[in-house]
């Protein structure tokens, strides 16, 4: 079932408000703030509420008060509505509480932060505000919605390494995390992380089927699927799941796929389209990580685009075959996470404008490209086990960039060359202020 | 992208509403309502001027609607689909006349 709201936040903002919120105070036992967050809806009726910035409350904002472990004054608050005004962006107060696990609102709390939240709504009704509430290792938020009466707990995810979900009152179905104990190794809560995960998967050709297969035998269980093809007979040298009466019926790879799934699991949530993504765009935005198993440059720099906007993490995998001369075909693949405040496609040197520039110069004429079942196997496999490390952190830290590079004739993948010459500047293509619904100016005349 | 003020304002008289919004590092200029040459169906589309290299092309006008059967491609930006057609024109013009130099695709 599709939360009501989900709110993402980066982890680069997670981490500096954090920080910020633990800093003491010379009077307050706690530290209070405001997040400035994005909209947009993921489907049905579910509100995406995207962190882009934080603001602290001014040391001199808080009151002398050893009743409550934080009061802050009315300019603090009046900065806040003024934010909202000038950004026309939802607010979301924030603070911490000490201990681990989901953390949960004191009494006064549950008193006092709904009727600051009234003044939020007053100045700007039309975007979601509430209340964001960290632990030592976890975070909760309660959305007000436009127009609606009460709050609702939404999902969260702090995205970035590694990725952080959580949920007040929703769990693992029932079974779903059964059957895993060869992956226990990777740590305590990762089945249930991996169980309650929403993945896109875009394309489910011969890299892609591959991707789905895993997933489903990993533990995954809640899937928007998208691919507008269906089998032929020359898919079947490497599509996962595809037969020779799927060629002959002209199966869509997103039924196959299905299949794929439910003869291994049952407990499946489970939405495909067949067409393009760019047709159903909501059920993208709905997903915690989404998979690109894509052609075209082009296709990727969309799929990207939609996933920085609305705080997806995206992993993309493709190979090719070269030719030169007289020499042996040369085989060569990537798989790259691009996550949302990190460097991007184009930032990583993988997408250029002379490529996509050469690409369409060639559409239509460049005919259909080589693709093996083994090198989309090493691929596939590759992302899943990035989208493992992402979810279960279970090799620890990791603060690089992923751009690994696949060479089919050596047999190897490695870190791509690029990455020794990455600027440590941010993405300048995708800054957070550009995260939710688009919003254009007006032009004077 | 920036671009020039005394562009972006011309563009502003000679299309009325017109908007600007960035994604991708690119700024973007939508036109409600074009207006496109006679004969055209619809003889008005919501536009997406692209006064940037894209896809190996100087500059590109998007538009809401296919118009006329010919070799489209399809974009999404900024969360909306568009159609393209293979355009080029000479670089060099200020923003109003390339909205005007795609148009002739459509005579």
């Amino acid at each position: 079932m599709s939360p009501e709201a989900i709110v993402r936040i980066p982890r680069p903002l997670y981490d500096r408000l954090a920080a910020d919120l633990r800093r003491p105070h010379r009077i307050a036992f706690e530290r209070v703030g405001f997040v400035s967050c994005a909209t947009a809806t993921a489907g049905g009726a579910t509100q995406l509420v995207l962190a882009c910035d934080y603001d602290a409350v001014d040391d001199a904002h808080y009151l002398d008060d050893r009743g409550s472990g934080a009061r802050i004054n009315a300019d603090a608050i009046r900065g806040a509505m003024q934010r909202v005004m000038d950004t026309k962006r939802g607010a979301f107060h924030v603070h911490l509480h000490g201990g681990r696990g989901l953390p949960s609102l004191s009494r006064m709390d549950q008193e006092e932060i709904p009727r600051l939240v009234n003044s939020l709504r007053a100045v700007g009704p039309g975007v979601p505000h509430g209340i964001l509430l960290l632990s030592g290792d976890s975070c909760a938020a309660w959305v007000w919605r436009p127009g609606a009466v009460g709050a609702v707990a939404a999902r969260v995810a702090i995205v970035g390494h590694p990725m952080h979900l959580s949920h007040p009152g929703v769990s693992a179905a029932p079974g779903a995390l059964d059957g895993f104990s060869r992956q226990s190794f990777l740590g305590q809560g990762a089945q249930s992380t991996i169980a309650q995960v929403r993945i896109g998967v875009v394309g489910l050709g011969g890299g892609g089927s591959h991707i789905v297969q895993q997933l489903v035998h990993l533990g995954v269980r809640r899937f928007a699927l998208f691919d507008g093809d269906v089998v032929n007979e020359s898919n079947l040298n490497r599509m996962v799941g595809a037969t020779a009466a799927d060629a002959r019926a002209q199966s869509p790879k997103t039924d196959v796929a299905t299949r794929v799934i439910t003869a291994i699991s049952s407990q499946v949530e489970l939405v495909t389209h067949m067409g393009r993504w760019q047709d159903r765009p909501e059920l993208l935005r709905g997903c915690d990580l989404v998979f690109g198993a894509m052609d075209t440059f082009a296709g990727r720099r969309e799929l990207e685009v939609a996933c920085r906007r609305f705080l997806i993490p995206y992993i993309d995998i493709g190979m090719d075959v070269h030719k030169v001369g007289n020499e042996s075909p040369r085989m060569a693949g990537q798989v790259i996470l691009s996550m949302p405040g990190g460097p991007c496609m184009f930032c990583l040197g993988f997408l250029t404008e002379e490529g996509l520039g050469q690409e369409a110069a060639e559409y239509g004429t460049a005919g259909p490209r080589p693709q093996v079942v083994w090198s989309n196997g090493v691929l596939a496999s590759t992302a899943v086990s990035v989208c493992v490390e992402l979810l279960t952190d279970w090799t620890g830290p990791r603060d690089r960039p992923v751009y690994l590079s696949y060479d089919g004739n050596a047999g190897t993948v490695t870190p791509h060359i690029r990455l020794k010459y990455l600027p440590a500047t941010d993405c300048p293509h995708y800054p957070l202020a550009d995260v939710g619904d688009p919003i254009a100016r007006a032009v004077i005349s | 992208m920036s671009q020039p003020d005394d562009q972006v304002r011309e563009l502003a008289r000679l299309f009325p509403g017109v908007q600007q919004a960035d994604e991708g590092g690119v700024t973007y200029f939508l036109i409600p309502a074009l207006s496109l040459p006679a004969g055209c169906t619809p003889d008005r589309v919501d536009a997406l001027l692209c006064p940037s290299a894209r896809d190996g092309y100087p500059t590109r006008l998007f538009l809401a609607e296919q118009v006329r059967s010919r070799s489209w491609g399809t974009a999404r930006i900024l969360e909306r689909n568009w159609y393209m057609v293979s355009w080029r024109i000479r670089e060099g013009l200020r923003l109003a006349q390339m909205v005007l130099a795609h148009l002739d695709a459509f005579k």
